[in-house]
Formats: C-alpha cells, structure tokens, sequence
C-alpha cells in the first residue's frame, strides 16, 4: 500500500515536470532554433549579445540558441535526422558544408547568396568552406588561423635574441630547426632531457600539424578538385619528414608525443618546458593567465607562409519551416556587429569581414593571428579540403597511419604510400 | 551491405583485443577481491565504512572528467605520477605512459580498474553481508589468521555472486568507451582500439552506420557465446556449493 | 600462542599496508582535482609541480556559479538520479523476487535475455529510443529521459537482485504467512527489510549510474534548464581548450550530493541492518 503510493505520487511529480520540446510559436513570432557548438561560458556570453541585437531589430523573429558539444554533436544530429527534428540552423565545422551537403540535409543557398554584396568583405578562405561543388550550402560566420607561441624568457635565456635583446623567433624551418635544437636541454644537471624547443600533437589529432609542415613545404594538398587522391608527393613527403625527424632524429619535442593532444600540448607549453608551439586562438584565455612570458609570431616558413585555416560556418537545414528569418539570423552574424562582438571583444575566433579584421588586428596579439590567416591566404595555402570524407579521414584514416610512422613502425614513404591507398578507398567507397 | 572480409577485418580486430579484455577482467577480479578482503578486516564496522565510501568516489565523477585527470596525471612533464616516481628516483626520466606501446594498455586498464572497483565493491559487499559472522569467530578461534579465513570462508561462500560479477563485469568492460575516448581515442596507431571504440568511430566519425551494426552483432555473438561458456561453469560450481 | 599472535600482527600490518596503497590508488585523482580547482591558473602547470598550492584560489567555485546555471545542474541532476533509483528498485526488486521465488515458463530464458540486452552499447539503442520517446510525445520531459536511464539500470538490477535473494531462505517470508500475514506485508515487512543489503548496493549503483550518465541527456534534453552535470561540465570544454580551473571546481561540486547520497545511504540503513544482525 505505501509503496503503491509512493509509486502515485512519483507519477505525479513526474507528470510536473513534463516540459514540452519542440518548436513553438506563438502568435506572428517565428521562433527559430540554433544549435551552437562552442559552448565555453565566453561563446554562450557573446551569443547571447548578438541574439539579443538581432532581436531587437527583428521584433517578429525570436531565437532559441541550443548547445551542442562538440564531442556528442554528431550523435545528436544522426539522431535528429532519423526522427525530423534537426533545428533550423546549425554551427558547422570547417567541412560541414560538403558534409552534411552531401547527405542532402542543408538549404542550398547558391541562389540567395552568389549576389550577395557582402561576399566581398569575407576573406576567400572563408568563403570555400561555405561551399560544397561550387555552390554555397552554407554561410560563412568566423575563421582560425594557427600562429607560433613561443616562450621569450627561454629565448633569451638561450641568447636567441634580436639587436634589442628581445627574444627573435625564428622565420624559416633552418632557423626553427637551429633553435629549437638549442632549447632542448637538461636544466637540472641530472643528465636528462627536460625542455624541449617545440612540443606538437601527436595523438590522434596530429593530421592537422603534419599538414601544417607539408602546407609551409609547398604542397599539403591532398585531395584534386577531381576527387584525385594526392597526397603522396614529394613536397608532401618534405613535410612528414620533417615533422618525424623533429621527434625520432632530432629529439626536440618531448618523448610522449604520441600522446600529446590539445590539452597536453598547452599544459607543456604552459609549465614553461617548451619554447615553441603551434596554435590557434581558443588558447588565449588560458594563455593570459598562465605565468608565461610568451609571444606570438607566425609560422616558420619554408615555401610558404603556411598555418593551418580553421573556421566555422552556419549551415541552415531543409527541413526548416523558417528559411528566410534562418537566412536573416545567419547573415546578422556577418554583420559588422556581430563579427565585432563575436571575434573581436570576446575572442571566440577570428571574424571574416575585412572591417572586422582591421578591427581585430588593433591587439597585438590577434593582429598576429589575422596577419597569419592572410599571409597564407596570399601563399595559396588551402584549407583542408571541402569533401564529405574529410572529417573521416583527419581522424579515423590517417591518424593512424601517421602515428605508425611517429613510433617508427613505419617509414614516411611507406607511410604515404599507405594513406594514399587508404585515402582512395575512403573516396571510392 | 557489409562483406565476408569487413566481418572477418572486424573478427581480427576482435581477436585483437581479447587479450585487453582478459587483463582488465583479471584486474578488476583482483581489485575486488581486495576489496572483499578489506571489507573483512578485523575492524568490521568503523574501518570497512570509511573506505567503503571513499571507495565509491571513481563512481561518482563524470567519465570523462576522470579521463581528463588520469591524462593529466599521465602528462610527460606535469603529470604528478612521473614527476612523484622522479623525486623518488625510482626513475631517472619521465615514462611516455601513454605515447609507448609498452605502456598504453596497462595505463588504459589501470584507468578502467580504477573506475570499476567500486562497483564489485558495493557489490561484494552487499554479499558479505549475507555471510554469518559465527563462521568467522569459529575460524579464529580455531587459530586463523584474517587471510586464511578470506581464502577459505569468504571466497567459497561469495563464489556464485563472484562469477556473476564477473560476468556482468566482463560486459561492461567489453562496452566502456567513454574513458578511452578522452585517453587515447584507440591509441598511438591503433594499440588501444578497441571493439566498441572501433564502433563508435564508424559511426560518428565514418558515418558508416550499417557496418557498425554488423560489427555490434559480431560482438554481440562473441559475448553471448563466452558467457555461455562462463555460465555452464557457474552452474557446475553453483551446483557443488548449494 | 605468540606465533598466532606475530602472524595476526604481521598480516594486519599487510592489510593494513595494501587499504592504505588501495586508497592512495583510488584517491589520487580526486585529490589532484582538488588541489587543482584551488590553484591560481598561473600555478597549475608550473614544474616542478605543486602539491598544495601557494597560493589559494577559491575564485573558481564562484566563477563557476556565475559562469552556468550550474544549480540547476545540480537539480536536475539530482532528481533524475533519485527518481531512477526508486523507480529502478521498484520494478527490478518486483521481477527478481519472482525470478527467485517462483518457475514458471520461459523463466530461463528471460533470464538470458535480461544478460544479453547488457550487451549492446547503449549509442546503438540511441536512435530506436528517441524515436519512441518522441512518439509517445515525451522528448525533453524527465520521463522520456528517465525510460532511456531505465533500459540501463533495470537488467543488470533485476539480475542482481536475483542473486541476492537466492540467498535469502524462502521460509522467512513463509513462516510469517503461516503465521497469518497477507503477502504484501510480508513482502514489505519482513522479506524486504532482510533484503536490504542487497537493495542498499542495487541502490547506490542506479544512482551513480544516473548520476554520471551522459549521452542520453546530451541527446534528448535541449535546453540547458533540463540539462545534468555531466552535460554541464562537458560543454566548459570547447573544441581544443578547455578551463582546467573552472572543470575542476566543477567536478568537486558534483561530488558533493553524491557523496552525501551516499553517505547517508550507507550509514543510516546498513549500521541499523548490522545492528539488528538478521543472519540467523
């Protein structure tokens, strides 16, 4: 008897707390649903300011703005698209548009947007990973750009310094090469290596730095505008070499590479045993409030100006009911306010528009940022490429064909040869 | 439409980690028998129910969470396990525990250890209750010290809800991804992959979903048929205990 | 005698020697999250590393207040688990007490059946569950959430709670409905009570489960009023940085309800079950 009760009125509580789900809409105020990845308390913040902008110049438009973590986003929207209920706009990453354009689940924009005047304020980077076959699938929103974070007090320390005695980073792969060399060493006399010149991901992330080295080589590209698998070649190869000898020739990034990831490559750098590394923006927050003397500086170059191109753009789905006040929210986020108050005052990634980018540039360290992105803009250098399987071959094709490579079991030609037929397989299929 | 050789790709891959699964089950059959066995302590009451809660705590944190800290704590330069073996001069340098092929799978399974533990222990300990303390004063009467009465009183007696443990262990070991997705995401070229890893990357990563399904079903079959296995040897031994 | 005497002193010392290693073992990672959620950022990848910090720095558990709804987090957190304990309980001590105590056909095979459903991943049932949910209309409620955690919890509980009550003597329950009670009460009062143990570990399991579970809660709630911790503290993370300062304090807070849970669970119902010592 109590337990039957105890059972009704948990049947009680639970039916006060059902809360419908779903889209709404109440009378004339079209409702629209977002779904962002960037979740950190800053992008919340600063999303909130921009809806709430736009809300204001749009009285008949509101906007729910949903999170979705980047490590479960995918699972949500399989599962979304299995039961019809995908939002109407959505973040995606840098490939989403040949992605989810190529499952046939986003608006094709080609129409609205090949005349649209504001394209030519947005960087041409930013503008071909909103495209997928030539055509616009989605609307860019913000870009990313890697620079070199290095450790100044250890670069005096070394003596690698300019006329001024400042710290002088190196601009070309002998210089990094010479440096780095010079910056690892055994500080505490005890005959045992523990600080390094450069520190990079060698986990399961590390498709991004190897191509950053085969970029600055001259080439990294790996797939054709013909779905032509490229990637062995020697330019390519100039590049793995270098990012392996780094770790098993030269010794200069710490013996765990393997299985240095984002976080661990920042927690390196961070406790001051690293003087170098390759990275991009999300950092900053920590990085100002580390005890680090550090600076930014771009790339070392080889060939090319080369960094690797990030960015997000925002693809709005078919099976939207709003397409138009989608179009509008997703546009408002390339305006010069939201760019400003996205990119600019709250660091959330670099803005796109030209206005925006001068803007950003007016902190020294951004401005780094925003020089890098167009250095390798005007070096042809490429983001990866727009093709549904990239997402599958960053990280479950390569990655471990390169790590096999990293621990030795492998060589580099072997090592390319194994990814171009991985790679041919993966596009064939 | 997956293929003979996709099956027997994902058989071998199978094969392949069959001896992970084995070292874990022994670890976690190892940690709960210390954890049984610590439970039995002479100081019953006040000893047993402190570190049964403290015991609880790997529960009680987010997996991944407690693989961001395990990563941490396995760092190559501020992680604090290398940097405390260092001060000791138990090492001379720091131990990639993560980035050697030596190491990744024992550090992996320590991670899984830890987390399982408490589950066998509130388990087993539940069981314990259900054993008389009379068993136990008439043991030390006779003279036994506490390991001879674990081994022979506590262990016999718990045998059916050991192996059932186990068994329920053994799936859920089989199952766990969430800890290896932040440790090493499958491991420096594929040394930690394992079944349910290789799952969950076919089908969020490759989206290709019906592949993952088949190789689910394989999986599934190879559980089925080892628990049967498991349970034909529970019912012998069920059978002399009752 | 001394001999009996040096070995009960030695293997005590041995015992005692491996609790200490064990809690060092299980403890370390929650103390180095402590410490962590304590120390200024500029101090936490600082080498040679600190154990305890110089300097102290509460700021985080502030921030993180501030930062997220982390509250509400708590909340609903909380409900959930509670609400999957009960309910857990409820239907699986039902079902294991029939499984024990009674045969009936195709007894063994739902037995089995109960096992083999453990075996699927719970990512691949993901999607046949949302769809489900969403047809009987109640996606973003607590009650769809909770039918996800139940296909967790039940099987494993039910099976569990089988084993434990194998090992209950039927005639306790027997004798007292001889002795003139209807069987619910001496279902409630007299068999449930010797059970206990048994449930109080069935119990604490269902509630951690649900405490840490992340995947259906990520995927079926939407807005963050609804969300639990584990999804409150997985969105701090962004794509490639993460705040240490702010995921630890996080995570410390989150222990907190569940180790008073806990606490009270294990003291109050097992120290009253040993003090009446059933056994006989």
């Amino acid at each position: 008897m109590k337990r039957l009760c105890l059972m009704a009125m948990f049947a009680l509580l639970c039916i006060s707390f059902v809360i419908a789900g779903g889209k709404q809409e109440r009378d004339g105020v079209v409702e629209l649903e977002f779904w962002m990845r960037d979740t950190r308390p800053s992008n919340v913040e600063a999303m909130d300011l921009i809806v709430e902008s736009f809300e204001q110049q749009h009285p008949g438009i509101k906007v729910n703005v949903v999170l979705t973590p980047w490590d479960s986003v995918e699972q949500k929207t399989m599962t979304a698209i299995a039961a019809g209920t995908l939002p109407d706009l959505s973040q995606l990453n840098q490939t989403g548009a040949a992605d989810y354009g190529e499952k046939g689940i986003l608006l094709n924009l080609d129409d609205e947007l090949k005349s649209w005047d504001r394209l030519n304020d947005i960087c041409g980077v930013s503008v071909s990973q909103a495209k997928y076959n030539g055509e616009f699938y989605a609307i860019p929103w913000f870009a990313g750009s890697n620079v070199m974070f290095y450790n100044k007090d250890l670069f005096i320390e070394a003596g690698i310094v300019d006329a001024d005695g400042n710290a002088a980073p190196p601009k070309n792969w002998e210089e990094f090469l010479a440096d780095a060399k010079k910056l690892t060493k055994d500080t505490d006399g005890d005959g045992v290596v523990d600080q390094w010149g450069f520190v990079t991901r060698g986990d399961v992330s590390l498709t991004i730095p190897i191509r950053e080295f085969m970029l600055a080589a001259g080439d990294g590209e790996w797939v054709d505008s013909n779905r032509n698998v490229i990637v062995d070649s020697k330019k390519n190869l100039e590049g793995l070499n270098f990012y392996l000898d780094l770790f098993q020739r030269y010794k200069v990034v710490p013996p765990d590479t393997p299985s240095v990831d984002y976080v661990g490559e920042e927690q390196y750098f961070l406790s001051g045993k690293v003087a170098m590394m390759f990275n991009g923006p999300w950092n900053l927050g920590n990085m100002y409030d580390s005890s680090v003397n550090w600076g930014v500086a771009l790339e070392p170059k080889r060939e090319k100006n080369a960094c690797h191109i990030g960015g997000c753009p925002v693809g709005i789905f078919n099976t939207t009911e709003h397409p138009n006040e989608a179009l509008l929210f997703a546009k408002y986020l390339v305006s010069d306010e939201a760019q400003k108050i996205w990119a600019v005052d709250m660091g959330n990634g670099l803005p796109v528009t030209q206005k925006a980018q001068e803007l950003a540039k007016q902190d020294p360290v951004i401005k780094v940022f925003v020089e890098s992105l167009q250095a390798a803009d005007a070096d042809n250098v490429t983001p990866p490429p727009q093709i549904p399987e990239w997402v599958s071959i960053e990280r479950s094709v390569a990655p471990p064909i390169f790590q096999s490579a990293l621990l030795g079991e492998i060589t580099a030609e072997a090592c390319l040869a194994q990814l171009q037929s991985a790679m041919t397989a993966a596009l064939n299929e | 439409m997956p293929t003979l050789p996709s099956f027997l790709s994902a058989g071998e891959r199978l094969y392949r980690n069959d001896y992970e699964w084995q070292t874990q089950l022994l670890r976690n059959e190892l940690q709960a028998l210390f954890a049984a066995y610590s439970s039995d302590n002479a100081d019953k009451h006040s000893y047993s129910d402190r570190q049964h809660r403290t015991l609880l705590v790997p529960w009680m944190l987010p997996g991944a969470l407690a693989a961001i800290m395990w990563k941490w704590l396995y760092h190559g330069s501020v992680g604090l396990i290398n940097q405390m073996l260092l001060r000791m001069h138990i090492i001379s340098a720091p131990i990639p525990w993560l980035a050697s092929t030596q190491f990744v799978l024992i550090s992996v399974v320590l991670v899984n250890v830890w987390r399982g533990a408490p589950f066998f222990m509130v388990m087993l300990f539940g069981g314990l209750q259900t054993i008389p303390n009379e068993l136990y004063e008439a043991a030390m009467i006779d003279g036994a010290g506490s390991f001879t009465s674990f081994r022979n009183i506590t262990i016999p007696l718990l045998k059916p809800l050991i192996l059932t443990l186990s068994l329920y262990g053994f799936i859920g070991a089989f199952n766990f991804i969430d800890i290896i997705l932040v440790l090493t995401k499958g491991g420096p070229a594929h040394h930690t992959l394992t079944l349910p890893l290789y799952v969950w990357q076919l089908a969020f990563v490759d989206m290709k979903i019906s592949y993952a399904t088949a190789v689910c079903v394989l999986m599934c079959l190879f559980l089925v048929v080892l628990l049967g296995i498991m349970m034909l040897f529970l019912k012998k031994r069920g059978g002399a205990d009752e | 005698m001394s001999s009996t005497k040096m070995k009960r002193f030695f293997s005590s010392v041995g015992v005692n020697l491996l609790v200490v290693l064990a809690l060092l073992f299980i403890l370390t990672p929650v103390i180095w999250l402590f410490l962590t959620s304590i120390k200024t950022r500029s101090e936490m990848f600082q080498t040679p590393i600190t154990l305890f910090p110089k300097t102290f720095d509460f700021g985080n558990y502030v921030k993180i207040w501030e930062k997220i709804q982390f509250g509400t987090f708590i909340k609903n957190s909380l409900i959930m688990s509670l609400y999957n304990t009960v309910v857990t309980l409820a239907i699986a001590s039902m079902a294991a007490y029939s499984l024990s105590r009674y045969t009936f056909k195709g007894k063994d095979f739902f037995l089995r059946y109960l096992l083999v459903s453990q075996m699927f991943p719970a990512v691949l049932v993901l999607i046949p569950l949302f769809l489900m949910v969403k047809r009987i209309g109640l996606l973003g409620t607590f009650t769809g959430l909770e039918i996800c955690y139940l296909t967790i919890t039940i099987p494993f509980c039910t099976w569990a709670l089988k084993n434990y009550f194998d090992k209950i003597t039927p005639t306790i329950e027997e004798s007292a409905m001889i002795d003139g009670c209807s069987f619910i009460t001496s279902y409630i009062k007299i068999f449930l009570p010797v059970a206990l143990p048994g449930l109080v570990s069935v119990g604490t399991y269902c509630f951690l489960s649900s405490w840490n579970e992340y995947l259906f809660t990520v995927v079926f709630m939407q807005t963050q009023d609804t969300w639990t911790l584990p999804v409150g503290l997985a969105a701090l993370s962004g794509q490639f940085a993460l705040d240490m300062g702010l995921l630890t304090a996080g995570g410390i807070i989150s222990l907190v309800p569940a180790v008073i849970i806990m606490l009270f669970l294990q003291k109050y119902l097992l120290e009253g079950m040993l003090a009446g010592s059933v056994k006989e």
